[in-house]
């Protein structure tokens, strides 16, 4: 086997891959080189998967609701269609220049009046996104984007959203707002954490546009207000502020029903709710009643000393509180690893490692992350550990646990030769 | 119930949109990879499949026929992406997404991996080339790749064999001679 097999080869597995994946079809010098060179079969192997991906990618599941919405929007924007016209084309110039002009204006209106408001999405009753960006789990959304419901979303810490509702009503969640739109009677967003202005159309008494979280609920009654969630020692606190008009707010903790007018706030998740002016309606909350984050630090303080369920639980805070920069949820995704090894569940600690490969590969808590996965499968899965080290030879020729690596690599070609000489894992500096 | 769909009966055209929903949503998957427009280019779709039924012949088949309307909205959309080259990149760099059934953790990364590298290769092709190979990659003969993308099969076939080497040199490698590709795959339907 050299260099020049491989050479020789590699072309045509991307060939077999596309061809349905079956080394067995191959041509024999192609399996005679596969059987030998464990390179080649690794990249065949991915080939075959990545197109096994593609062939079998399911999309996003759509709901039912959605479903029929988007149906009868369908059937009911059918138009006539345009018979072959019998008069000859310079007849109808005048009318094509005219009709020109109008889509021009039109176009222009449009464009004035925001993008997003003519997509499919927007007839099908969908909410758009009109500014900024929006997160849902990997995907990006961006302006004319439909907004998809009953999905936890994420405006990236340092741009603010603007979402539009089917029935033109809108609203701004602030950047780092975590949220979730529904749509039962009227739509329902209900806040995880962050901040959300609301401009409401005039609403219909079967169908209202309401804001939720846990301590309480925002019903328009009248046309702005804001509604903000911060955790504070462990508990949620809501404010809800009125601009203009009034809003109908429940508590759930006490179950009252109250009517906020302009210029009035209140408090949910506190002792009692506290109403009282606001100073300015669009500030919710003082700075001074912001909890502070949980840090990774100290999740990292908790684990160590043996406190895992508190760590776990300051994961879980930090997870609604903590911006949405990769680094830092690459860094969180590290902490549950590093839990799920504290609690002896080294599989599962393996799977959280890759994870982090997976999702974030261009942070520093990927290459951690590998060798990470590397160590701890040396004893478990020999196998998998070579694998491992080598991808991360090939991704990280300079990385910081390169020396370690090869030491592995070498441990594992010796104990591979000499396999009765013991089973200890070989020492490897902790990542 | 086709016969009164074409006829403007709404009841039937929203059961065959109906009947073909999921189907419609995972060929536009599969097309054009994971994207936040998905919902709107499902909806484009439906919208074409109610207007254009008037003009669905009788020897042609409904399910190829959406597929073709599919095929065209696909390749619209890539076409917009690749003008709009930053937002196609950010939206296929998505690993995330790519997560598999298998047990094996390392061949789930791998898989993974392997998906990442697969829709990459996928991006570097025109359209018209990347929607052929997808639908091929989907087990599509010639014929029916002609048929959804309304050419004839000597162009579907040419499409094909560009679009492979055009992907076999995305992944770092030479996709052999020209006589090789036509004899392996192209050609075997």
């Amino acid at each position: 086997m050299s260099a020049q097999d491989c050479r020789k080869t590699r072309p045509r597995l991307a060939e077999l891959a596309l061809g349905g994946g079956d080394a067995a079809a191959a041509p024999a010098a192609v399996q005679a080189h596969l059987a030998v060179c464990p390179a080649c079969r690794r990249e065949f192997k991915v080939l075959r998967a990545g197109v096994a991906g593609v062939r079998d990618a399911e999309p996003p599941a759509v709901d039912e609701a959605l479903m029929r919405r988007q149906i009868a929007a369908a059937t009911r924007g059918q138009t006539g269609e345009i018979e072959g016209s019998p008069l000859a084309w310079w007849m109808w110039r005048p009318v094509a220049l005219t009709a020109a002009a109008g889509v021009l204006i039109l176009v222009g209106l449009g464009l004035w009046w925001g993008t997003g408001r003519t997509t499919p999405a927007a007839q099908a009753g969908l909410p758009v996104l009109v500014e900024g960006e929006l997160q849902a789990g990997d995907i990006t959304m961006r302006p004319g984007a439909s907004v998809r419901l009953d999905q936890l979303l994420e405006a990236p810490l340092d741009v603010d959203a603007k979402v539009r509702l089917a029935d033109g009503s809108a609203f701004r969640a602030t950047g780092g707002t975590r949220f979730t739109i529904k749509h039962a009677a009227g739509a329902r967003v209900t806040l995880a954490a962050g901040r959300v202005d609301v401009i409401a159309r005039k609403q219909r008494p079967d169908s209202t546009l309401a804001v939720a979280t846990t301590e309480g609920e925002a019903r328009v009654v009248g046309t702005r207000f804001s509604v903000a969630r911060r955790e504070r020692d462990g508990s949620g606190v809501t404010t809800v502020a009125v601009a203009e008009g009034a809003v109908q707010v429940t508590g759930h903790s006490d179950g009252k029903v109250r009517v906020l007018r302009r210029g009035e706030s209140i408090i949910l998740g506190v002792q009692q709710p506290q109403s009282a002016p606001v100073v300015a309606a669009s500030r919710p909350a003082p700075a001074s009643t912001v909890a502070r984050p949980a840090r990774i630090p100290d999740i990292r303080t908790r684990i160590r000393q043996g406190r895992v369920q508190e760590g776990r639980a300051l994961i879980e805070q930090a997870r609604l509180q903590m911006p949405v920069r990769a680094l830092d949820l690459a860094e969180l995704a590290m902490t549950e690893a590093e839990v799920e090894l504290a609690e002896g569940r080294q599989a599962s600690a393996i799977e959280r490692y890759l994870d982090v490969v997976a999702r974030y590969p261009r942070t520093t808590q990927a290459e951690q992350a590998l060798f990470a996965a590397a160590q701890l499968s040396v004893n478990r899965a020999p196998r998998d550990c070579a694998r491992l080290l080598d991808r991360y030879l090939k991704d990280y020729p300079r990385g910081r646990f390169t020396e370690d690596v090869r030491r592995l690599q070498r441990a594992l070609e010796q104990r591979r030769q000499a396999p009765a000489s013991g089973p200890g894992a070989p020492p490897a500096r902790a990542p | 119930m086709l016969a009164h769909a074409v006829a403007g009966d709404r009841v039937a055209q929203g059961e065959i949109l109906r009947a073909n929903h999921q189907y419609i949503r995972r060929l536009l998957h599969r097309l054009v990879g994971p994207t936040s427009e998905l919902d709107d280019l499902q909806q484009t779709v439906l919208m074409r499949v109610v207007t254009g039924l008037p003009r669905l012949r009788e020897e042609e088949s409904l399910k190829t026929w959406i597929g073709g309307i599919c095929v065209h909205v696909a390749r619209d959309h890539i076409r917009r992406r690749q003008v709009r080259s930053v937002v196609g990149s950010l939206e296929a760099d998505e690993p995330g997404r790519a997560r598999t059934t298998a047990g094996n953790p390392v061949e789930q990364l791998e898989a993974r991996e392997g998906l990442v590298r697969c829709r990459r290769a996928l991006e570097e092709l025109s359209a018209s080339h990347r929607v052929a190979l997808t639908l091929r990659i989907m087990g599509h003969s010639v014929d029916e790749i002609a048929t959804m993308m309304g050419s004839a099969r000597s162009t579907a076939r040419l499409r094909l064999y560009y679009a492979r080497k055009a992907f076999c040199r995305a992944f770092g490698a030479d996709p052999g001679d020209a006589a090789a590709l036509l004899s392996d795959g192209v050609e075997n339907t």
